[in-house]
């Protein structure tokens, strides 16, 4: 008994960043990106934060 | 897990995650990711998976490909598990992460966090490097996940047992 794995096309990891970030702060990647590199979000703030940067290999 | 060329170790490294899931699971997909240099992403999808009652169960890994002695295998380089209330999603219960080479945190040692602790929420637990099945094992054991098969317990450690035995770290 097993799942499956589906590879995600660029566009469909795209979609499912932007799920990512809605779920935990309501906004699009691409938002969030731009917020992070502003200096937005504090490491301290552990809800979220570094489930959502998983999702993002080039900002961390 | 081994294998003689970076797709193999890939396959070999994915399976048995896939098993351990399909014990809490039948019904979710895992999606992955490709990155230059073969790093991939393995991770379930934004929404997590159900996880007993009341809990959802996300996980990410980032592994890239080594080769060592002819062999190749997928080394972990960051992972992030992470249960949160199904009617709250963005609410962590329990957060374990490692990521050593974050440029973001500035903990490199793998730790939990527990947001209930209120105001020391945010605060960094040192743990031991953890594996998804830890995390799977403990949902059974104490949060009242139900296993999809009568021997998940037994499948689910079999693949713990497998890790260990081809893990890196001791």
């Amino acid at each position: 008994m097993s799942v499956e794995t589906i590879e995600l096309t660029d566009a469909d990891w795209d979609i499912e960043r932007d799920a990512m970030t809605n779920r935990f702060f309501g906004i699009t990647a691409k938002q969030f990106a731009e917020r992070f590199n502003a200096g937005a979000y504090d490491d301290e703030q552990a809800d979220g934060l570094m489930a959502v940067l998983a999702f993002f290999p080039e900002l961390d | 897990m081994p294998g003689r060329d970076e797709k193999e170790a890939w396959r070999a490294f994915k399976e048995p995650i896939q098993r351990v899931i399909g014990c809490v699971d039948l019904s979710v997909r895992l999606i992955e990711k490709r990155f230059d240099g073969g790093v991939r992403i393995l991770t379930t999808n934004a929404n997590g998976i159900r996880f007993g009652d009341a809990l959802t169960f996300s996980f990410s890994l980032r592994l890239a490909p080594v080769q060592e002695n002819g062999v190749w295998r997928m080394s972990t380089q960051r992972y992030d598990f992470m249960i949160t209330h199904r009617t709250e999603p963005t609410k962590m219960v329990f957060g374990w992460h490692w990521h050593p080479a974050s440029k973001k945190s500035r903990i490199a040692y793998p730790h939990l966090h527990v947001p209930s602790a209120l105001s020391h929420k945010s605060r960094h637990i040192p743990t031991g490097r953890l594996s998804l099945e830890d995390v799977v094992l403990f949902g059974f054991d104490e949060l009242g996940v139900v296993p999809t098969v009568e021997n998940a317990v037994a499948i689910v450690n079999e693949t713990r047992d497998l890790h260990i035995r081809h893990r890196s770290w001791p």
